[in-house]
């Protein structure tokens, strides 16, 4: 009877153990990493970094040995957890790629081949994120840490300023703004970001719109959210509602939207809220019988799937939102080539990481005018930005922040797209311009006296030339 | 409050309400019958609904077919977890089998997210208008929600009677004495398991057309899920099915007034129930471990 008892349990543990591995040989469809090909690097999870070869590097971060190719390291920070981790990973790797290809990046007189190295960070994990930089910085004797996601940057700062490392990263604090730091430029930024907003609200306000709410998880980036996008709404003319607030591990949003209905707005925007969440809260605001203007803030596609299979074609009919596709929009002929790596190297296509990988643009930007890997020729250069950078998703360009007495061009206005849903299908409106970014965010956060001060003192920012909605006549 | 509103605020927590008494149900069912604290409820809830997800979006079946499929897939995979795990760790005590599931717990959990990533699986409604009537709104499939938890309530109190189900009673009563009567405990505690996965996977099949399936979706009902067993009664059924439509309005009425300090309201209403009867509403003060 025992040794039939213990027959059954064995029998059981494998079955289990087969479920598990079915599962797992099935999975991984929407993190999975694929590596480029060209992209040689050994991969083990050694002290948080993808990779590990340990390299003595010279003061330059770039090693040579006689005969062969110099080597330009590049480090990022990423949560390989996250999507946009991952997926910035991939487009890293595609850069070097067609690099490598080419067979290097010729800077000056010696042409280098791309290393990219990947440090994992966590999300939000202060310890995790300050071992993945001093593995990076410290051990691996990366000199310019290029695009981030899910690190803590007030933490990688502390570690690159004193080794004199190119951040060139995104932050949603202006900890990485200040005009202390030397080495740090907050390439991926969204202070000069309210343009979106910005255009949307123009636009409900032409189709009737007289008053939003918006709805926000309730953490810290929800509340920034909520202050930031009720000030747009308000510099535009909307009466902002008092914001709704919900627990970040909400699946049923029922109550939600009964109480948005219940203060009868005539839009509803929804900030720092995604994907599945996303989905539901719209799905219970058609449930609890709300018509309306809805921005959803960011609808990559998969999103707008889901969305549309859950509330039907007529409900997202008409809503504007913002998009990092750039398939169908940029048709220059290097992101057409990108575009077309990424199809032809990972098969499905992901649009998560577009928009976060600006940085790598200005890096290269940077490093192709100075002709120079010098860490300070490279920070003197993107302190003193006069243009801007094409992205995957349309211009960047670094500006100053004289509200933070920091004179020198220090924070982005990212490249965006707004767009409509028509036919259940994103429709592409228009980019918006980096003027408009710049100039918006100025007037939503009241900032147009100090900055007009610091351009009669400097001169007025010249732009990449894109059709733009405001001028600098609009702050007077 | 207007009649219109409070009713809507009312049909919300009743839906939520269905759900939570479930995943309850079979969470009392498991603890009362096993004396197991099976940290990965909500993940069998989480499971079921992508389930219902792959039978009835990708593989285009009737939903029926989809519901039968995740109370059965749940039903297996709760049997192959008392086999595999709970057996061999239930003679250690409590708090060893509550490792092993919260365990066990973490690894489905982590098996779905990279299975299917941080992304939603939409099940498309199932009927895709919106009933309007004297003012409120109401999506058809919570109704359906409430009147499948409803049913399945009815379905688990007609079970509680049969043979194996008096005998799924004998045991939580008084597992020793039961065995003496020759009850086969080991059948009954399989079977237990098969009923409270089950349960877990009709919740999360029943839910997924409205509230579609995620990989996180589990862990906040399973906490609501422990909230309704405390004030329902550890191992009461009556006591689950009451308590789950109590917090399910509660939460609703108060997340209009106090939004996301709603669960304050709820945990500090459980803390005066417990302290005025420690058994909740229908049952017995909690089991102390090892005693």
């Amino acid at each position: 009877m025992r040794a039939k008892q213990k027959t059954l349990g064995i029998v059981a543990c494998l079955l289990l153990a087969c479920l598990v591995v079915g599962i797992a040989a099935c999975g991984g469809s929407k993190t999975e990493t694929t590596t480029a090909p060209s992209v040689t690097e050994s991969t083990t999870g050694g002290g948080g970094a993808s990779e590990t070869t340990a390299t003595t590097a010279s003061s330059t971060a770039t090693s040579a040995t006689s005969g062969e190719q110099k080597e330009l390291k590049v480090g990022a920070l990423l949560s390989l957890d996250s999507i946009q981790g991952v997926e910035m990973k991939k487009w890293l790797e595609l850069f070097a790629k067609l690099y490598n290809d080419a067979g290097g990046w010729k800077i000056g007189d010696a042409t280098y081949k791309v290393r990219p190295m990947f440090y994992d960070t966590g999300v939000w994990d202060a310890t995790k994120s300050r071992a993945a930089v001093e593995k990076a910085v410290l051990q691996d004797k990366v000199k310019y840490l290029v695009c981030n996601w899910g690190d803590v940057p007030a933490e990688t700062v502390s570690v690159t300023e004193p080794n004199k490392v190119l951040w060139l990263g995104l932050d949603f604090t202006d900890d990485t703004v200040k005009p202390t730091l030397q080495y740090a430029i907050r390439a991926q930024g969204l202070f000069f970001a309210q343009g979106l907003f910005y255009y949307i609200c123009q636009d409900y306000i032409k189709q009737g719109a007289k008053s939003v709410l918006v709805v926000c998880p309730d953490t810290q980036q929800g509340h920034v959210g909520a202050q930031l996008v009720g000030a747009t709404a308000t510099t535009t003319g909307l009466k902002v509602l008092d914001p709704v607030f919900f627990s970040a591990d909400t699946t049923d949003f029922s109550p939600i939207a009964t109480k948005i209905a219940s203060q009868k707005p005539d839009a509803v925007f929804f900030s720092y809220v995604a994907g599945a969440s996303l989905v539901n809260a719209i799905g219970a605001l058609k449930d609890a019988g709300w018509k309306g203007f809805i921005l959803p803030g960011e609808l990559d596609g998969e999103t707008l799937k889901n969305l549309v299979a859950r509330v039907g074609k007529e409900y997202t009919e008409g809503m504007e939102t913002g998009s990092y596709d750039p398939r169908n929009v940029e048709k220059d002929e290097r992101t057409v080539k990108y575009i077309e790596t990424y199809q032809q190297l990972y098969g499905d296509w992901h649009s998560e990481g577009c928009f976060w990988v600006g940085p790598w643009f200005i890096f290269e930007d940077a490093v192709n005018a100075t002709q120079s890997t010098d860490v300070d020729t490279l920070v003197a250069y993107l302190k003193d930005s006069k243009h801007g950078v094409k992205t995957l998703t349309g211009y960047s360009q670094l500006f100053a922040r004289p509200d933070l007495e920091n004179y020198k061009t220090v924070d982005s206005a990212p490249g965006h797209y707004i767009g409509v849903v028509r036919d259940g299908k994103f429709e592409y409106l228009s980019t918006i311009a980096c003027k408009d970014q710049y100039l918006s965010s100025i007037l939503v956060y009241g900032l147009k006296d100090v900055y007009q001060k610091y351009w009669d003192q400097y001169g007025y920012p010249t732009f990449p030339d894109q059709p733009a909605r405001l001028d600098f006549s609009d702050l007077k | 409050m207007t009649l219109q509103l409070f009713v809507q605020l009312l049909i919300n927590g009743l839906m939520i309400g269905g759900i939570y008494a479930l995943v309850a149900s079979g969470f009392t069912l498991i603890l009362g019958v096993l004396q197991v604290f099976n940290f990965a409820q909500g993940h069998f809830y989480m499971l079921g609904a992508f389930i219902a997800y792959a039978v009835a979006t990708v593989m285009g079946a009737p939903y029926i077919v989809a519901i039968i499929a995740s109370l059965a897939g749940m039903a297996v995979l709760g049997i192959l977890t008392y086999f595999s795990i709970i057996k061999w760790t239930l003679r250690s005590g409590f708090f060893h089998t509550m490792l092993v599931t919260v365990a066990f717990g973490t690894i489905i959990g982590q098996l779905a997210v990279l299975k299917f990533g941080y992304s939603t699986a939409v099940v498309a409604p199932l009927i895709e208008s919106t009933l309007q009537f004297g003012g409120i709104s109401l999506n058809p499939g919570k109704l359906i929600v409430m009147a499948g938890a409803i049913v399945v309530m009815v379905a688990l109190w007609w079970f509680l009677k049969t043979k194996i189900g008096v005998a799924m009673m004998a045991c939580a009563e008084n597992r020793e004495v039961a065995c003496l009567q020759g009850i086969n405990a080991e059948k009954v505690f399989w079977v237990t398991m098969a009923v409270g996965c089950g349960l877990c996977g009709i919740a999360g099949a029943l839910v997924a057309p409205v509230l579609s399936a995620s990989t996180n979706m589990g862990s906040q009902v399973f906490l609501k899920a422990m909230i309704v067993v405390m004030v329902g009664g550890t191992g009461s059924m009556s006591g689950a099915l009451l308590a789950a439509f109590v917090v399910g309005i509660v939460e609703s009425f108060a997340f209009q007034y106090v939004e996301s300090f709603a669960p304050l309201v709820i945990f500090a209403l459980v803390a005066l129930l417990l302290y005025f009867r420690p058994g909740g509403l229908l049952g017995k003060p909690l089991p102390i471990p090892g005693q």
